[in-house]
């Protein structure tokens, strides 16, 4: 990077005040990062460096991927790891933090562009930024610092986690980026947060931390944490959310954490984990349970809720028609009434309509059917009424 | 029958001989009221009754309560302040307060001047007044308040919530003509699927559920269908549906 590009400033920038400082001879290339920017007061100073493997951009600014394509066919722009970074000084204040990766800037002359900045520069200063501003820009100063490449900021990401003097935002923000940062160093540190933190959310944020690092060693802790009778419920309930999601996802852990606790909340955010993959396997646990007679009947009209986002409405009516409790076939019904515009759904409400034993069911599926903005119930209520159905 | 209407000469005569009827008319009574609250009592329609706490009204169906259920008076208070019209409240049955103070009785009136009366307010009152003033309007005993009723839901120059609450109104009383004499019509078996099924069709957007249920109204054999489906109609506030709320309610 040559010095012009380095110290290219024009000469309307030149008549702003703020840009004082940068002109100054004493603003080369010797100087370090910190010193150059510690001259501006006003104004807005562009940089860029090099962002760590899995930082890939999106439409919404960027994201950490473990692998170029999402389960939706969308595809990660990975190729450009570089994070473009503009800060706004006002009166030698942050006043402005505007983060991106990959793409380029709009080109404009009345800005101070350093071009290509040393991690092992921009990091520490970031870190400091973070330890020294407020709220939201100490958080986004965090995140710039943690998604730089080559740098290990697990050392620098612990000391705010531990330390009760921080504000509370940005050791919550810490936590979450040791989680995304991909380094089992983290772990040990993480698995403390959730065994320790005196706060909630910062506990939950280290579940998902650890979820979002994945791997065995996470992996176990989450279990661990929801197996524990004698933990705190909701971290309990969360631990079990994050083992039915992405890297993590045990189902068979899952199944038999399902009879090993009795509390029916935890139970059914069981169900609810387990029914977050599209498996057959899941579908057929969920359908067990929907049969099971010893179980409470709000765990079965739970699991038969949950098993109604992926079965089909054939499946659905077979439940329907084989199950004598007048309570889950109510819940039968209104689950093949959820799947909206199916024409499955249309022809399965319309016959329970006309065809159950049970008035009060015919007379749900009809209340259904007035749902279901179809022109096929349309027809169908009006041919009821009239005698003809 | 419970539901028949009785056209009472023995009321108009006790109308007659209430405090205001010689002197000035209902509306002058109150207008001359002082601030404070004006008190009036008068009979309810048939299938109307309470306990000065809880009332009951059904149409052509006799309703059976586990609470004792008096068919009447209407018990109205109109409450004024700067002579304006602040609030009007109705009970049915049971007895006035004792303890109220500026209090103007004006004792038992002829019900259909106090449905006029009232539905004089519905049709120019002030929005809350005036929703207040449906209810007490449309229970008095050969209340004719509907023909307000139905001006009030067609001008658009009335507040809307309060169309609303005139469309229900009037859905309610053209059922309620529906069932006048309808008992031995009423079908059993399925007619509680196809009541349902006519609330179903009324959960359609007005485009498609409005023509077809005007044509359940209008045609179908089951008296309490028709009933059901004029009572939907009333939750729709479509301007189509007045010229059947009239239909419905001038029919000799």
């Amino acid at each position: 990077m040559n010095d012009k590009k380095i110290f290219q400033v024009t000469a309307y920038a030149a008549s702003v005040v703020m840009l004082a400082g940068a002109l100054s001879p004493k603003f080369g290339a010797a100087q370090s990062l910190q010193g150059r920017l510690e001259q501006i007061t006003d104004g807005e100073v562009r940089m860029q460096y090099a962002a760590r493997q899995g930082v890939c951009s999106s439409a919404d600014g960027f994201r950490m991927v473990r692998t170029d394509e999402s389960d939706s066919g969308w595809v990660a722009d990975c190729r450009e790891r570089k994070v473009l970074l503009a800060l706004t000084f006002e009166r030698g204040s942050i006043s402005g933090f505007d983060l991106h990766v990959g793409g380029s800037w709009r080109r404009r002359t009345d800005v101070v562009d350093l071009g290509v900045v040393g991690v092992r520069e921009i990091v520490p200063w970031l870190i400091d930024l973070a330890s020294t501003a407020d709220g939201e820009l100490a958080s986004e100063a965090l995140g710039a610092a943690a998604i730089a490449d080559s740098v290990d900021i697990v050392p620098d990401l612990t000391l705010i986690v531990r330390d009760s003097s921080r504000p509370h935002s940005l050791r919550r923000s810490a936590v979450f980026w040791l989680g995304n940062i991909g380094s089992d160093a983290a772990i040990p540190v993480l698995e403390e947060v959730v065994r320790q933190s005196r706060y909630a959310d910062v506990a939950e944020t280290g579940l998902f931390a650890l979820a979002t690092h994945g791997g065995e060693t996470a992996e176990l802790i989450v279990r661990d944490i929801a197996l524990n009778a004698d933990g705190a419920p909701d971290l309990r309930q969360h631990a079990i959310f994050w083992l039915g999601q992405g890297d993590i996802r045990d189902i068979e852990f899952l199944k038999s954490l399902f009879y090993r606790i009795e509390q029916e909340d935890l139970r059914e955010r069981v169900i609810f984990a387990v029914a977050q993959g599209d498996d057959s396997a899941a579908e057929e646990w969920l359908l067990g349970l929907v049969e099971n007679e010893t179980l409470a009947m709000d765990l079965r009209n739970h699991a038969l809720f949950w098993y109604g986002q992926q079965g089909s409405v054939e499946r659905l009516v077979d439940i329907l028609e084989s199950l004598p409790e007048r309570e889950l076939r109510e819940r039968a019904v209104f689950v093949i009434s959820q799947k909206r515009n199916d024409e499955a759904a249309i022809s399965a409400l319309i016959s329970i309509a006309e065809n159950d034993a049970e008035p009060e069911i015919q007379r749900k599926a009809i209340f259904w059917l007035g749902q279901m903005d179809h022109e096929r119930a349309v027809e169908y209520l009006a041919r009821l009424i009239n005698g003809g159905a | 029958m419970a539901f028949v209407r009785v056209w009472s000469v023995l009321l108009l005569l006790l109308g007659a001989s209430s405090p205001v009827a010689y002197a000035q008319t209902l509306a002058s009574a109150i207008e001359d009221a002082p601030d404070g609250f004006v008190r009036m009592s008068y009979a309810v329609r048939d299938g109307v009754c309470g306990n000065g706490e809880n009332m009951s009204f059904s149409h052509g169906r006799l309703t059976e309560h586990n609470w004792e259920c008096e068919p009447g008076p209407a018990r109205v208070t109109v409450e004024k302040r700067n002579g304006i019209i602040l609030d009007i409240k109705t009970r049915v049955g049971g007895n006035w307060f004792s303890d109220v103070a500026d209090v103007t009785e004006l004792g038992e009136v002829d019900s259909r001047e106090a449905a006029q009366w009232l539905a004089s307010i519905v049709e120019t009152g002030e929005s809350r007044v005036a929703r207040r003033a449906i209810m007490p309007a449309s229970i008095a005993r050969d209340s004719d308040a509907w023909r307000v009723f139905l001006r009030v839901a067609g001008d658009q120059n009335r507040p809307s919530r309060l169309r609303r609450a005139v469309f229900q109104q009037l859905g309610i009383e053209a059922g309620a003509v529906e069932l006048e004499g309808a008992e031995d019509q009423r079908s059993v078996g399925d007619v509680d699927a196809r009541t349902q099924a006519v609330f179903a069709l009324s959960q359609f957007p007005d485009d498609q559920s409005v023509p077809l249920l005007m044509d359940v109204a209008r045609t179908h054999s089951d008296a309490d269908l028709r009933r059901v489906a004029l009572f939907w109609l009333g939750q729709k506030q479509d301007a189509r549906v007045l010229d059947l709320f009239q239909e419905v309610l001038t029919r000799p």
